[in-house]
Formats: C-alpha cells, sequence, structure tokens
C-alpha cells in the first residue's frame, strides 16, 4: 500500500480523531507535524520479536 | 515584610521543642503569601479559613501530647491537579472550572494524615502540559528570582511558592520534567521518585505511563521528611509497587566516601548544556571526589530514541485522556495545551506500541550503566532559567533533553542548586539512582548539599 504524502496523512489523521482546526493554526500544525514525522523514524530502530511492550511497571524488584 | 517560612525540619525542630506553634508559622506563611502574591501568582486558591483551622486543631493536639510525627503541624501546598476534599481541582483549565473534589487524592491524604496544614491549591500548566501563557483563567506563576523568567513547569506555582518562602513543601508532579525544572528554575530541590513509589491516584493525569508524584523543597533533608509519609503502595492506583519503604531521612548521615558516581558528561554535551552549568557540574565533580566518592564517566542511551519514546507515549496517553473534550468543547482549551494534546492524534498504535517496547530496552540500557555506580551525575536542566520572551508555546514542544528520558526509564531522578550564573539565576544538577535507591540520592545530595554551600541561596524578594 502507498504512504501516504504527509498532508495527506496530516488530514487523514485530523479526520480520524474527530478534530477540526481553526485555518490559521494550520500551517503551525501542520509544521509540527512534520517535526513529529522526522523524530518518529527513531521508534524505528530494530528490536527482536520477544521485546513486549513496557507498560506499567519495570522496575526490578518492583512488587504489586 | 513576613520573613521567608522555616524549613521542613527547622519547623519541625522547634514545634518540638516549644519554640514555634502552627498557628505561629501558618500565620507566617499567610502573611508572606499576601505580601508576595501580587507579584508572582504561585498559588491559584489560598484556603485561608481551612489553614487556620486545620493548625488550631494541630497546636491542640500537639499541646495535648498527641503530635503525629515530625511534620505536624506545618503548612504545605497542592498543584492544582491534586485532589483535596472540599477543594475545586481546576487543573488550571476552563475545562475543570467547577471541578470540585470529593476525596483526597492518596498523596494529600497521607500529608494530612501527617497533620500538615493545606495552605491552597497552585498554579500549573494548563493539565501540566501547555504554558507557559496568561491566556487562561488564572495568571501564570512567575520565576521569584526574576519575573521575566521562567519559573519552569508545569509545576510552577510550587516552585515558585518554596523558593519565595510561602512554604516550605510543595507537592508537584513530572512527566517530562515538571517537578525538576522548576525546581532547577527556581534554586530549590525537586525529586521525581521511582516509578511507582509515590501513588498518584487523585492526581489528574496527563500520561499513565510517564506521570510521577513528588515533592519540591528547599532544602535535601526536608525532601528525606516528605518522602518519609509520601512513599508507599497504593493498592487502588494500578502503577503503584509494593516496595518496602527505607528510613530516608536516617540515611542524610551516612556520608559518600566510598561510593561511586558516574558522570555523563556526554549526555550533557548532546543535550546541550551551556558552559556555566558545566562549569558548575566540574566544581560539583571537586566536591564529591573531596567527600571521598570516587568519579567515573558513563555513557547513556543517545538522545534521539529517547526523545522518540517519550514523545509518542506522552502524545498517545495524553490525546486518549482528552480526545472527547478536544472534540466537543476544545475552545475551553488555552490555545498552546489544546495544540499540544491534539498532536496526540499523529501517532499510530504501531508506533505507541514500539515506543513502549523501546523504552523497556531504554530502561536496561540505564539499568547496565548503574550497575557500576551508585548514582549518575547529569546537569539539572542546559541552563538557567530563559526569558519567558524565549521559551517555546508551539504545537510540538520538545521532550526536554535531561529529564525525559528518566520519565521513560521511571528512574528516580533529584535536582537541587550548584550554583548561580553570571546573571544571577541558579543553576542545577541532577543525580540519576537505580529504581527504589531513592536514600541514596537522597544521602549523595545532603553531602553535597551541605559540602558545597548553596544550600542557602535565596531570591533577592526582600527589597
Amino acid at each position: 500500500m502507498p504512504v501516504p504524502d504527509p498532508e495527506t496523512e496530516f488530514d487523514i489523521a485530523l479526520a480520524r480523531a474527530g478534530l477540526t482546526l481553526p485555518p490559521d493554526r494550520r500551517a503551525p500544525m501542520f509544521e509540527a507535524f512534520l517535526a513529529w514525522r522526522t523524530l518518529r523514524a527513531a521508534l524505528d530502530e530494530p528490536i527482536p520479536p520477544t521485546t513486549e511492550p513496557a507498560f506499567g511497571l519495570i522496575q526490578p524488584g518492583a512488587r504489586r | 515584610m513576613s520573613a521567608h517560612v522555616p524549613s521542613l525540619a527547622e519547623a519541625s525542630r522547634g514545634i518540638a521543642d516549644g519554640t514555634l506553634s502552627p498557628v505561629a508559622l501558618t500565620e507566617q506563611a499567610l502573611a508572606r503569601i499576601a505580601a508576595l502574591e501580587p507579584r508572582l501568582n504561585a498559588f491559584i486558591e489560598v484556603t485561608a479559613p481551612r489553614a487556620r483551622a486545620a493548625a488550631a486543631q494541630a497546636e491542640a493536639e500537639i499541646k495535648a501530647g498527641k503530635r503525629r510525627g515530625p511534620l505536624h503541624g506545618i503548612p504545605y501546598a497542592l498543584k492544582d491537579i491534586y485532589d483535596a476534599a472540599g477543594l475545586r481541582t481546576t487543573c488550571h483549565s476552563r475545562q475543570m472550572l467547577q471541578n470540585m473534589a470529593s476525596e483526597d487524592a492518596e498523596t494529600t491524604a497521607r500529608l494530612e494524615a501527617a497533620g500538615m496544614v493545606l495552605l491552597g491549591k497552585l498554579s500549573t500548566h494548563e493539565f501540566a502540559r501547555g504554558g507557559p501563557t496568561d491566556a487562561l483563567p488564572f495568571p501564570n506563576a512567575k520565576n521569584p528570582w526574576d519575573v521575566a523568567r521562567f519559573a519552569g513547569g508545569s509545576s510552577s506555582g510550587s516552585g515558585a511558592a518554596v523558593a519565595a518562602g510561602m512554604v516550605a513543601m510543595a507537592m508537584g508532579s513530572d512527566t517530562g520534567g515538571s517537578i525538576r525544572l522548576p525546581a532547577s528554575y527556581c534554586g530549590i530541590v525537586g525529586l521525581k521518585a521511582t516509578y511507582g513509589r509515590i501513588s498518584r491516584r487523585g492526581v489528574f493525569p496527563l500520561s499513565f505511563t510517564l506521570d510521577h508524584a513528588g515533592p519540591l523543597t528547599r532544602t535535601v533533608e526536608d525532601c528525606a521528611m516528605a518522602m518519609q509519609v509520601l512513599a508507599g503502595h497504593d493498592p487502588l492506583d494500578p502503577g503503584s509497587a509494593d516496595t518496602p519503604v527505607p528510613d530516608y531521612v536516617a540515611a542524610l548521615g551516612e556520608g559518600i566516601a566510598g561510593l561511586t558516581i558516574g558522570r555523563a558528561r556526554d549526555f550533557d554535551i548532546e543535550s546541550g548544556v551551556d558552559a556555566e552549568t558545566m562549569a558548575a557540574l566540574d566544581a560539583a565533580v571537586e566536591v564529591l571526589r573531596r567527600l571521598g566518592a570516587t568519579v567515573v564517566d558513563v555513557t547513556l542511551p543517545a538522545r534521539m530514541r529517547t526523545d522518540a519514546v517519550t514523545q509518542a507515549i506522552l502524545l498517545a496517553e495524553g490525546f486518549a485522556i482528552h480526545a472527547p473534550w478536544l472534540r466537543e468543547k476544545p475552545d475551553l482549551y488555552g490555545r498552546v495545551t489544546r495544540e499540544r494534546l491534539m498532536m496526540g492524534a499523529f501517532v499510530s498504535g504501531a508506533e505507541y506500541v514500539q515506543a513502549q517496547r523501546l523504552r523497556r530496552v531504554l530502561t536496561a540500557e540505564v539499568d547496565a550503566v548503574l550497575a557500576g555506580c551508585d548514582a549518575i551525575l547529569c546537569a539539572g536542566t542546559t541552563s538557567a532559567a530563559p526569558l519567558l520572551s524565549e521559551v517555546d508555546e508551539g504545537p510540538f514542544r520538545k521532550s526536554h533533553p535531561i529529564t525525559s528520558p528518566f520519565n521513560a526509564t521511571g528512574h528516580p531522578a533529584i535536582v537541587l542548586p550548584c550554583g548561580l550564573a553570571a546573571n544571577g539565576m541558579p543553576l542545577s544538577l541532577s543525580f540519576v539512582g537505580g529504581s527504589f535507591e531513592e536514600a541514596m540520592l537522597l544521602r549523595i545530595s545532603h553531602a553535597y548539599e551541605m559540602a558545597a554551600g548553596w544550600r542557602d541561596i535565596r531570591p533577592p524578594l526582600e527589597a
């Protein structure tokens, strides 16, 4: 499946979330979205399939 | 003007030996608040009648030989995301102006049970996320050292009130640095304890994974005294750990001879710590060595990974909490808060899960560093407090490079003053410790604080 261009992805994400932006805030929000899009690439680090998510407590020795 | 209130330890000793009364102490605090509040805006609500009644009750109990403990009769204040039964919790937002708390937060209940006297609710960045901005129902707290400079956030009122001597201890919360940044910028002590160490029940959430509750105080000894009451298991907080609570105060006098401190110099450089702060940290290293500690260089995880992890989790979880209001009544948020919360719409489910997986990897990497030392030394923040006009109010605020990694990994971190910048503003350092090793952090911090000479710095408010 083709990856949508940033502007399309931006509009789809807002529509899916049910959010509306005032016209004068579209540009700064789109710029912020692009900054997040760049940063999120750091999450692509390969990690083994056996690495589970760390929900809740992850400290050694913790009991609950 | 009424004098700076005494520290928790000084007040406790005064009450114990009868030279200080809870009523007099509370009146002193209320008078100082009245004098300084017009300049600082630290409080959203001052609960003077309630405080006077609580102080009178404490005084009567103590006179009757029923002193509850070392904090009995001493005033404190709460960031206005903490519930206190019968008081509003507004989160500094129009969304919550009529929100009356029916129960105490677990932390509030613990402080009340210890006999402390609540003075009121403190200013915060809206929902601990927006700000600093004055486009909100209450004004933004100002930095007591220089009102043109940032007080830090989001526990801005907590930092300002303690630094200004209005109160000896205030509660804050820390999702990406919101205890440690105001403590750093205001020249006081702030502790983000281990995830799970202090209950978050009754504290309005921003990110279930990253939120930590904790105290801001003037001294490390005060921080230890507060931790003795605050730490402990809460079965009704799903993130709370059932881990034994040590004697934090007793550990303070043990010194640091023979300990190993890991100096995270590369981490500070990568984070953009300025030359003044680096010089203050170099001086701190010499103090630690003089006290008998060994200081070695250590390497922490790379910045980009920690930033991506904390942003993905914070954005997604904050959005999950606020999505209904963002859809239905977005105009009740300030612009800064609304846009920052909306950013969560751009985080996919896979990105959130990947961030949670990487979080576990990062935690293991920090644990590996801590296997070779008793604590890590890094800057408290990248510089002294910036001017308010220099603070980013955009939709995508960067995670703080020094504080936020330890929200992701859950390790405890404390900040305390380590000098003054050329412009007279406080500089700070941070010690990061192993999970549930707050006693070690307090021990190291106390030894440093007593030797370094920055313990009694005060903002120039008396003129």
